[in-house]
């Protein structure tokens, strides 16, 4: 069982693992798309910032290239610009200046710079600034312009401690030529969409410009953080301050630029980082970058990684939150059920604890290996043992490992497990069972097996202690035995008192006529004589008493001397005659040369006299048969075993007197009791007659068999060891190898089983095949059924339903050629008689030897030679 | 619950006109309004602001004529001003405090003009004076700077210095405070006039030697009034005006708007 258990726990542990691991691979994967999904919005939220910050950058430009247009186009100041560039008076300059000064301010420029073709400052709002180089990157910017761009917009750049960016158109002449540049400074609010790209996107994401250096051209969003790092001074703003560049260690002049500028710089392209790398301040972010051919920078998006995904992260949170509580959820909801189902099976355990713990009788249940799955209360007070001592243990050796007797007991032949294999209920109360301290509990027991569906799963066996109820059993037998023994004890007062009273009787008697004889001894001698002869034979009278109840107690002093029991009955023949009624017929069928016994004669003679008298009683003077057979006869064990006085009496060869009548019969129960001492049906008699018979009996070594049925008869039998030394010849004789048959079938039909057994067993001997039946109907659906084969009929004559006669009417209407055969325990005289001239094949004398039976058969059959 | 929630729906959308509130006048207010208003909106997200310069007269005028909701002035309303104002069911409410302050470029003032009498400022803008030589300061010209008429900071300077028209020749006239800061800047030779709280570093302003003495545009000088160009900074709310309108003129007024007036660099109404 419990290995059982621990394979399904395997199993669903295998089981949930790889729910568990399909759960994970799906969530992981789920996961993957929705990041993957998250990387393309951010890519083309980057993408699209990016592009309208150089929309936008454009689109400013294109607004200053417009008003610096415009302004040339203005009159006043063309005009101004022209008396400039003509050498004017210093008045004329002032005026100039003013002029340049309303149309410049008011268009929200923050000053103007007329250079000369080679690039000098001419004239702007100070007149210090004049004959000034323009600075490096104005040098670039008129390169351009010189190139034939109408309009550059200059990139930031510091100027006399201020930072300045201006936007540049040349002065051409009428051919063409360029005769100089006119410069505005922008204003801050001009610059601001410049300098402060509109790319913001939430709280991370930036946009700025950077130059083919590096260098920052636009104010970075986090101007504060860099301030912090110490990469920007306190005050300053981040154009042209910072390089973006990875930070690490060491001078900040060799830190790699990032990936962006680097990319942007190197490709002039635009491109997109999903993979991430590190800003200028070091923060892990997603990039867009593109190269502004015209505004000569690289405009680059950024935003952290951390807040593009923090909605994919959010996402991955819930669903692996949601992953973990379901998870939780399941182990406590698993738990739970399991603690529940555990209570449950508590509960209805406790009820049925409190149930099997209230009997009176000891349960325990057993698995199909043996072992003990529970028990009760009353086996624990009953064996001494403790639960825990039990549960789980292999049972049969601690309570049943050895029988009552001490001879161990193997768990292979225990009956209980018979429940098991037999699937049946098994119900013994001769085994014990064995306390804990070893002493031993007689035990009555019903062992039950338990079902699952068809299967056998284990067993429950209840019991009980009936040392008590045995001990009160032998205290009764015990009780009974003295009760008898006094009974009997009583008895014999009540005979030694009847005995004593005949024998007084007789020597009243013997008395009387001594004293006659005395008197007539002179006078008259023949009258003496009489009296002397009835003195003889009271004498004699109480001598036979004596005998009998030197008999009845078996220790009498014996006679013994060879008796051929055929001439002793044969001698008595007068004496039999003598006792019995008139209407009574005595049969003789005495064999001739039977072996002698060594036996005492008169005893013999008496347990003949009384059986013939018994026999006479039973007809109870109706007419009747009494029939004395002799003979010699094997007798087994088993038929021995169904004789009574046979105790310690060998199987061998016995010569026997049978004694049958056909009067009143006696039941079962009658003749269990005809040997009770004082056990008499009759009126009169003290029925002391057959317990002496049967102590002759015993005494002689011999048995005594009865065969009674009432209303029939009675027939009893008493065997006497044959002495073997005195008639060897008879034993060569009777050995002989019976010859076989050629085969047949032979229908054996008897109540009785071994008789039924044992004849067929004979038949076989003999070459035939048998087919029995236990009665008669059988008998005649057998015959029916192997008509063909059947040569002949062995029946008994006594058997119920139907019975030997009735079957053999039967049988000769159905198949008037059909050869019958009948045993019986009666005299053959008898029972033939009821089929003379009813075409009866033959008869065998129950018990049959297989001589005998062999014998009728060839006399039926023919032939066995 | 059906039909509550179609309601809720309809309404949805009208909450979303909620109107956008109309500012214009005053470019010297605007530098509160503005700072006013990005402080606004972090309280009310739904409000929105629409702001537009034009100039004291213009504020006024506008109101008057119900195109917008707050006017914003930075002058005292003239009498006749007043009285229309005050027949249309116009609320004047001084939000402010503030000087008109004479500034000049740096280089000036490091050339050693300091403080300036009315009677000179009132020649420099007349065009009698036309170098910085003649007050102790570098020998250049003096590049006269002013705003047009329709501010009130115009007004309230012209008013002081006396004068009422300027020719335009030597002047030039800005209409945005930046502008005119810009160009002090950039200028050496400059001089202007700007509510104080467009006051910055980048400029230098001219304290007034009265007859007292010089008084400088303190904020204690302005608000004890001893500092003679000082002005009230008005918003001019419409009868019209919707309730975000009206919330926002209390927010000025109350102490976190007065904070953002000190912040711009205006002096609060009361201490």
């Amino acid at each position: 069982m419990r290995d059982r258990s621990w394979k399904a726990w395997a199993l669903l542990m295998a089981v949930a693992v790889a729910v568990a691991v399909a759960v994970a691979v799906a969530v992981a994967v789920a996961l993957g798309a929705l990041r993957d999904h998250r990387l393309a919005e951010v890519r083309a939220q980057l993408s699209s910032a990016n592009q309208a910050v150089q929309s936008f950058l454009h689109r400013d430009r294109l607004r200053l290239s417009d008003a610096t247009a415009r302004l040339l186009r203005d009159p006043l100041v063309r005009d101004a610009l022209t008396r400039l560039l003509a050498n004017a008076s210093s008045v004329d300059r002032f005026d100039a200046r003013h002029d340049l000064a309303r149309a410049v301010f008011a268009d929200h420029f923050a000053g103007f710079y007329l250079l000369d073709a080679a690039g000098r400052v001419r004239f702007s709002m100070r007149d210090a600034d004049a004959g000034a180089r323009s600075p490096g990157e104005v040098s670039r910017a008129l390169k351009r312009l010189e190139m034939g761009d109408p309009f550059v917009l200059s990139h930031p750049f510091f100027w006399r401690d201020q930072l300045h960016m201006w936007g540049i158109r040349a002065m051409r002449d009428a051919t063409g030529r360029i005769i100089g540049y006119f410069a505005l400074a922008l204003g801050e609010t001009q610059v601001r969409s410049l300098v402060r790209p509109v790319g913001r996107i939430g709280r991370t994401g930036e946009s700025y410009l950077v130059d083919s250096r590096g260098l920052m051209l636009s104010a970075s969003r986090f101007e504060a953080e860099l301030r912090t790092r110490g990469l920007l001074g306190a005050g300053q703003r981040s154009v042209l301050r910072v390089r973006v560049a990875e930070p690490g260690v060491g001078d900040k002049g060799q830190w790699p630029l990032t990936l962006a500028v680097r990319e942007a710089l190197r490709t002039h392209r635009a491109g997109v980082s999903l993979t991430g790398y590190r800003n200028y301040l070091g923060v892990p972010v997603f990039g867009a970058w593109r190269w502004d051919d015209v505004l000569q920078a690289a405009v680059i998006t950024e935003i952290s990684q951390q807040e593009a995904m923090v909605a994919y992260a959010k996402a991955r949170n819930i669903v692996l939150l949601m992953l973990f509580v379901v998870m939780v959820g399941g182990l406590l909801v698993t738990l739970g059920y399991g603690r529940m189902r555990a209570r449950a099976e508590r509960a209805a355990n406790r009820l049925r604890n409190m149930l099997i713990d209230s009997t009176a009788e000891a349960i325990y249940g057993v698995d199909l290996d043996g072992r003990c799955t529970f028990v009760n209360r009353a086996f624990t007070n009953m064996l001494g043992f403790e639960e825990h001592e039990v549960l789980g243990k292999m049972v049969h050796g601690l309570i049943h490992h050895s029988h009552p007797d001490g001879s161990p007991y193997p768990i292979e032949e225990c009956n209980i497990y018979r429940a098991h294999r037999e699937r049946t209920r098994v119900h013994r109360d001769d085994e014990s069972f064995w306390r804990k301290d070893g002493g031993e509990v007689k035990v009555e027991y019903w062992s039950h097996p338990l079902f699952e569906g068809n299967k056998v799963v284990g067993s429950v066996v209840t019991f009980w202690d009936i040392t008590d109820k045995r001990r009160a059993e032998a205290e009764r037998a015990r009780l009974e035995r003295q009760m008898q023994h006094a009974q009997r004890l009583e008895s014999l007062g009540v005979l030694a008192g009847g005995i004593a009273h005949d024998f007084n009787n007789l020597l009243a008697a013997i008395l009387g006529n001594a004293t006659l004889v005395r008197q007539f001894l002179m006078k008259d001698p023949l009258k003496a004589k009489e009296r002397v002869d009835r003195i003889i034979q009271a004498v004699d009278k109480a001598a036979v008493l004596c005998r009998q109840m030197l008999a009845y107690s078996g220790k009498g002093k014996f006679i013994v001397k060879a008796i051929d029991l055929s001439r002793m009955v044969d001698e008595m023949t007068h004496l039999l005659e003598v006792s019995i009624d008139k209407s009574i017929v005595l049969r003789y069928h005495l064999a001739p040369n039977l072996p002698a016994v060594q036996a005492d004669e008169a005893q013999l003679q008496q347990v003949v006299m009384n059986l013939v008298t018994n026999a006479n009683e039973a007809i109870g003077g109706k007419s009747g048969v009494i029939a004395i057979t002799t003979g010699l006869m094997q007798a087994d064990a088993e038929y021995l075993a169904g004789c009574y006085a046979a105790e310690g009496v060998k199987p061998g060869r016995y010569a026997y007197v049978e004694v049958s009548d056909t009067g009143c019969g006696m039941d079962r129960a009658t003749i269990d009791r005809i040997f009770d001492p004082f056990f008499t049906t009759k009126q009169t008699g003290r029925g002391l007659g057959m317990s002496a018979v049967l102590g002759i009996v015993r005494g002689h070594h011999g048995a005594l068999r009865v065969y009674s049925e009432p209303g029939r008869g009675t027939t009893f039998k008493f065997l006497l060891p044959v002495d073997e030394s005195l008639a060897p010849e008879q034993v060569r004789e009777a050995r002989r190898e019976l010859a076989r048959f050629d085969g047949g079938l032979v229908l054996v039909v008897d109540d009785e089983e071994t008789v039924r057994e044992m004849a067929c067993m004979m038949l076989e001997d003999m070459g035939f095949e048998t087919i029995a039946a236990a009665d008669g109907q059988q008998a005649l659906d057998m015959y029916r059924k192997h008509r063909k084969r059947i040569r002949l009929v062995l029946t008994d004559l006594t058997m119920p339903h139907v019975d030997g006669r009735e079957l053999f009417m039967r049988l000769r209407r159905l198949d008037p050629d059909c050869r019958i055969i009948l045993t019986s325990g009666y005299n053959s005289q008898d029972a033939i008689q009821q089929f003379a001239g009813k075409g009866l094949a033959g008869f065998v004398q129950k018990p049959f030897t297989a001589e005998a039976l062999h014998a009728a058969v060839a006399k039926v059959l023919g032939g066995g030679q | 619950m059906k039909r509550a929630l179609l309601l809720l729906c309809l309404l949805l959308p009208v909450a979303s006109w909620a109107e956008t509130v109309q500012l214009a006048g005053s470019t010297t207010c605007l530098k509160i309004v503005r700072a006013a208003v990005e402080e606004y909106a972090h309280l009310h997200a739904g409000t929105t602001f629409a702001l537009s310069g034009g100039g004291s007269s213009a504020g006024i005028a506008r109101v008057l004529e119900g195109r917008t909701h707050l006017g914003m002035s930075s002058c005292e309303p003239t009498r006749e001003e007043r009285q229309r104002l005050l027949a249309a069911h116009v609320r004047i409410l001084p939000i402010a405090r503030d000087a008109v302050v004479p500034v000049v470029s740096r280089a000036v003032f490091e050339g050693g003009v300091r403080h300036i009498r009315r009677a000179e400022l009132a020649d420099i803008y007349a065009g009698r004076l036309r170098n910085w030589r003649a007050l102790g300061g570098p020998d250049r010209a003096i590049l006269v700077v002013g705003k047009n008429a329709y501010h009130g900071t115009q007004r309230v300077f012209m008013r002081y210095l006396g004068l009422d028209r300027v020719p335009e020749r030597w002047l030039i006239e800005l209409d945005d405070d930046r502008d005119l800061l810009r160009l002090l800047r950039a200028s050496d030779q400059a001089i202007g006039y700007v509510g104080i709280g467009y006051l910055d570093d980048s400029v230098r302003a001219l304290a007034l030697q009265l007859e007292e003495g010089v008084v400088a545009p303190t904020p204690d000088n302005i608000r004890a009034g001893r500092y003679p160009l000082a002005r009230t900074l008005y918003l001019l709310v419409a009868p019209g005006a919707p309730h975000e309108a009206r919330a926002f003129a209390d927010f000025l007024r109350a102490p976190a708007g007065q904070a953002i007036v000190r912040k711009t660099g205006f002096v609060p109404l009361a201490q």
